[in-house]
């Protein structure tokens, strides 16, 4: 307790204990005021904290910028649609994937049979093959792998490092790892002229359906902004606005991997056998248009489309290429005519050797006159004169109006880039002249793509209805699934007068086509063989395109089947060429979709009007 | 003795306490990318189970009379000085510093709890008599006791710890009573040594320092973390982005955000109110503080809660300094608001003692006017 001190109190009084007391007492008051200016300091202290707040946090202070990091907004690349199958398999397919090339005259003063162990065992290549890169004094960029897994650019990164090579732009300039989406076609060459290929460098998408479908499988660039930390991580800012990436959506094909397999294979060892330059095989389906295979050769793979290969090699010459389609075309001048009434599917006509139309005298392949003829022999045959007459019959008002409706002389509509329309020229053009119409009743004289070719005989497969050929089935984007269906174009002739044809395009394959005859069914076709056109310089001397279309199986046809060489060294009739091609095409088609034999009847042999072994003479010849 | 237990100082801790787990939340957790999992590893859930252990220690410091502490003060100055030393020898380098011991549930810096217990100490050495501080003798003891601690945290090295744990002593001789000519004396002295100590000090510290004084001149990874804190507060403006929107924070342009600039994150999330009321709440605690000091039962206790008082609100004034550029980087946390077990627990503990004073404090009677005691010679 504290003693209280009043005033007055003597000297005297004051003994030990209340000495003691006051010391206390005055030790209280003096730390009392002790403790108050120190409070009064701290309070100061605190002030000039708020001050300080004050001063950064009222005013504006636009040197106190948080968004400085706020980057220009950056795109995001969309990552590039896949193309699938029928079945569901990935034809073209996008990954992120690492380049691997090296500058081997960069290479320094190493030991280059150590790096290319090293080099060999990160990529995996085999040994002799980097060594022969690693070891030649090149001073361009050679690629060793072009979409190796991620993973090894990390490792060539290192490796690059610890040899001390110079970089630039995040790559050591002789030990090269570029990271990229990559376009990657897992089954290589298969349909590479259907796909198409993405161009390395700009990304753009180069024939086939790369180029047809690039805007849409490109997809859309997104763009944001963002703020990089000083550690390299990017967010993105709550300031200024985003657009979404839009990646590009799958496109399902009609085209089937395991028909085009076969398409390809049946293809390649024809050309092994028979020397063609190039050959073409197409199924389709008539009843849609819908291609199952698409196949040419010679081809290249779309993964790696710059290594040497000759650009005509990139061209899909089932739609871009128009030839002189010769003798197929004889169906579609019977199905004019009959369509017009110009003759009756059981009409018979005189073969003198030669007619002349417009002029021009038109002969048989061989040469020969061949008296009384029916219209299936005429098919059977291929008897140019025939079908001359036939033609004659006809008339070139209703004969160029059917084939303007059967497609010729305009582009089908495929879903595929570079469709050429080919040329057929029409009695209202100047140039046109009766001449010509005498030599395009049997093909000649004008030009169309396979797809062409191959349409028109779906149209009279599918009861007279021409049908859009097309590719893509499906259209599978992130958010919505677009189907595309079939697409009628033209009822080109009545139903009746396309089963007529059939019909008599089925007897004339069972009677002079048996080479493209399958047992236990009836199909219907007509082979080709046709002089190549060189402009105005008149035809090629002994190089011939032969060619065979048919469908079948009949009464219900399922599959349009072309089949066309260039060039063939040997087998120069559309005959002995194609048409064994189309059988074994037709024989795969089907085993693979289990289309049971039946409908067709019991063949009994039948003597060949012609022989056979004729000396092969283009039919067209002058 | 429940009638005088400090109700509003309990209460602003745990405000503090609240505040400083949300403010981690938002500095740490959510920018985590397990964000919004409440997981036992979690930032959050350590720093409140480090309130929890410290507000038990709170307790249990309240309810025993400080005298006892106070009597055995030889002992736990022998225990300091034998903690400081272990540490010296036995301890583990953490973030540059050896004062981490490995204990079996966290890591305590035994620094921390020796700045506590050296409050009683120097209590106990200043609140003799009076009379003794007539002379320089107690100046001298008090210095002389606290000099080898200070001198061990500071080589460990912990310039911070040991610039608050003088600065501490210097508040409790001042409030003790030690007269100004004396005081006078002792700062000639330093201030005759200071070149001597400048050429002593790492050269990390002399960089703070020089980086202080010359902001520009020094552009090192305290600039970057001085200039991100100043643009946190500066962008924070009047009301803030709100809680959790802190770009600074968010983005991670803050560094050590959860611990040493806490304080820069409430000024971004919640502005300029935010961090006023935040020192306004420092300013009350301390004036509940004082009070108990005015209150004390005898100069111990008086000693015990100004000492308290004066490092809370030193290390509050030097960390929010700091963040707002005013003092140099200096690696000390906002007390009971930064996350970190030791600043936390021994901070409650503290308070614990100045709660025992105020739960033992008497009502005096009112003192007399200052004149009716002069001319008397005692």
């Amino acid at each position: 307790m504290a003693p209280t001190c009043p005033d007055g109190l003597g000297r005297q009084d004051m003994d030990e204990g209340i000495s003691r007391d006051v010391t206390v007492y005055r030790e209280r008051v003096s730390q009392t005021r002790r403790i108050t200016q120190l409070l009064l300091t701290l309070a100061g202290a605190l002030l000039v904290l708020c001050v300080r707040l004050a001063y950064w946090q009222l005013p504006a202070h636009p040197e106190l910028d948080p968004y400085r990091h706020t980057q220009s907004p950056e795109s995001i690349q969309p990552v590039r649609g896949g193309i699938v199958d029928a079945t569901g398999y990935y034809l073209a397919t996008t990954s992120y994937a690492c380049r691997v090339s090296c500058v081997p005259s960069l290479l320094g003063d190493v030991d280059r049979d150590a790096l290319a162990a090293q080099l060999a065992e990160i990529t995996g290549l085999s040994i002799t093959r980097v060594q022969a890169v690693v070891n030649s004094d090149e001073e361009r960029a050679v690629d060793l792998v072009t979409a190796a897994p991620i993973e090894v650019a990390a490792q060539i990164d290192e490796l690059a490092k610890a040899h001390g090579y110079t970089w630039e732009k995040g790559n050591s300039l002789a030990l090269r790892a570029v990271r990229q989406y990559q376009r990657v076609y897992p089954n290589g060459e298969l349909a590479a002229h259907v796909l198409g290929y993405v161009d390395l460098y700009d990304g753009k998408g180069m024939y086939g359906l790369e180029q047809r479908y690039l805007g849409l499988l490109t997809g859309r660039e997104g763009e944001m902004q963002g703020v990089r930390n000083p550690w390299g991580y990017t967010y993105r800012a709550t300031l200024g606005g985003s657009t979404p990436v839009q990646d590009g959506p799958d496109l399902r094909l009609t085209l089937d991997r395991n028909v085009q397999y076969a398409a390809e294979r049946i293809l390649a060892q024809a050309m092994l056998e028979i020397g063609a330059e190039s050959g073409n095989l197409l199924v389709m389906e008539p009843s849609t248009g819908a291609v199952l295979a698409m196949a040419k050769r010679p081809t290249y793979n779309p993964s790696t489309y710059w290594q040497g290969v000759p650009v005509a090699w990139f061209n899909n010459d089932l739609v871009s290429m128009p030839y002189e389609p010769g003798s197929v075309i004889k169906a579609m001048t019977v199905a004019a005519a009959l369509q017009e009434g110009a003759i009756q599917p059981n009409s018979v006509y005189l073969d003198e050797g030669s007619i002349e139309i417009g002029g021009r005298p038109i002969y048989n392949a061989d040469g020969q006159a061949y008296g009384r003829r029916s219209i299936t022999e005429m098919l059977a045959y291929s008897l140019n004169v025939g079908a001359a007459n036939v033609a004659a019959n006809l008339g070139p008002t209703s004969f160029y109006q059917t084939m303007r409706a059967f497609g010729f002389g305009e582009a089908t509509g495929i879903d595929l880039a570079a469709e050429a329309a080919g040329v057929l020229r029409v009695p209202s053009q100047a140039d046109w002249s009766m001449a010509d119409f005498g030599r395009n009743a049997f093909g000649q004289g004008f030009s169309a793509t396979p797809i062409q070719v191959a349409t028109a005989f779906a149209a009279l497969a599918n009861d007279g209805m021409r049908m859009r050929p097309y590719l893509v089935a499906e259209i599978r984007g992130a958010y919505r699934t677009e189907m595309i269906q079939p697409q009628p174009v033209k009822q080109v002739v009545s139903p009746l007068v396309a089963q007529q044809t059939t019909e008599l395009l089925a007897d004339a394959t069972e009677l002079g086509m048996r080479e493209a005859l399958v047992d236990g069914y009836r199909i219907a076709g007509k082979s080709g063989t046709s002089s190549i056109a060189m402009g105005d310089a008149g035809y090629e001397n002994d190089e011939v395109i032969t060619s065979y279309v048919g469908y079948g199986p009949l009464p219900e046809p399922r599959w349009v089947i072309l089949v066309k060489f260039d060039k063939p060294k040997v087998k120069k009739w559309g005959l002995e060429s194609a048409a064994p091609e189309f059988r074994r095409m037709f024989e795969f088609l089907v085993s693979y979709y289990g289309v049971e034999a039946g409908g067709a009847p019991d063949l009994a042999p039948v003597a060949p009007v012609i022989a056979a072994t004729a000396t092969p003479v283009p039919e067209a010849a002058e | 003795m429940w009638r005088t237990f400090d109700a509003l100082s309990l209460l602003l801790t745990l405000l503090l306490v609240v505040t400083g787990c949300v403010m981690i939340y938002s500095a740490y957790e959510t920018s985590m990318p397990s964000a919004g999992q409440l997981e036992w590893d979690n930032t959050v859930v350590r720093q409140a189970v480090f309130a929890v252990g410290g507000l038990v220690i709170y307790a249990l410091l309240a309810l025993v009379d400080y005298d006892i502490w106070l009597r055995l003060y030889r002992w736990i100055y022998g225990f300091v000085l034998l903690l400081l030393a272990s540490t010296l020898l036995l301890g583990q380098s953490r973030f540059g510093a050896q004062s981490w011991f490995e204990f079996a549930l966290f890591d305590v810096q035994p620094s921390e709890l020796c700045k506590v217990l050296m409050i009683l100490v120097l209590a106990r050495v200043l609140g003799r008599s009076q009379a003794r501080l007539e002379g320089p003798l107690p100046l001298f003891e008090a210095l002389a006791m606290v000099a080898p601690p200070v001198v061990m945290i500071y080589v460990q090295p912990d310039f911070g710890l040991a610039v608050i744990l003088l600065a501490t002593a210097a508040g409790m001789i001042f409030l003790s009573g030690v007269r100004w000519r004396h005081m006078l004396l002792i700062l000639i002295v330093l201030a005759a040594i200071a070149p001597v100590i400048w050429f002593q000090l790492e050269d990390y510290m002399r960089g703070r320092i020089l980086q202080f004084l010359m902001p520009s001149a020094h552009a090192s990874d305290d600039s970057y973390n001085i200039n991100q804190a100043l643009i946190s507060i500066g962008s924070g403006g009047l009301w803030g982005k709100g809680l959790l929107q802190g770009t600074q924070t968010q983005l991670y342009f803050l560094r050590v955000r959860h611990t040493d600039f806490i304080f820069s994150v409430l000024a971004e999330e919640l502005g300029f109110v935010g961090a006023t009321t935040l020192i306004g709440v420092y300013a009350l605690l301390i004036a509940s503080l004082v009070r108990t000091a005015l209150q004390a039962r005898d100069a111990g206790g008086r000693l015990i809660a100004g000492g308290v008082a004066t490092m809370l609100l030193l290390q509050a004034f030097i960390n929010i300094g700091m963040n707002a550029n005013l003092l140099p980087v200096s690696g000390l946390p906002l007390p009971l608001v930064s996350y970190g077990g030791s600043s936390l627990i021994t901070t409650l503990a503290a308070l614990g003692l100045a709660q025992s004073v105020a739960l033992r404090r008497e009502r005096p009677e009112p003192l007399l006017p200052r004149s009716s005691i002069q001319g008397r010679s005692l």
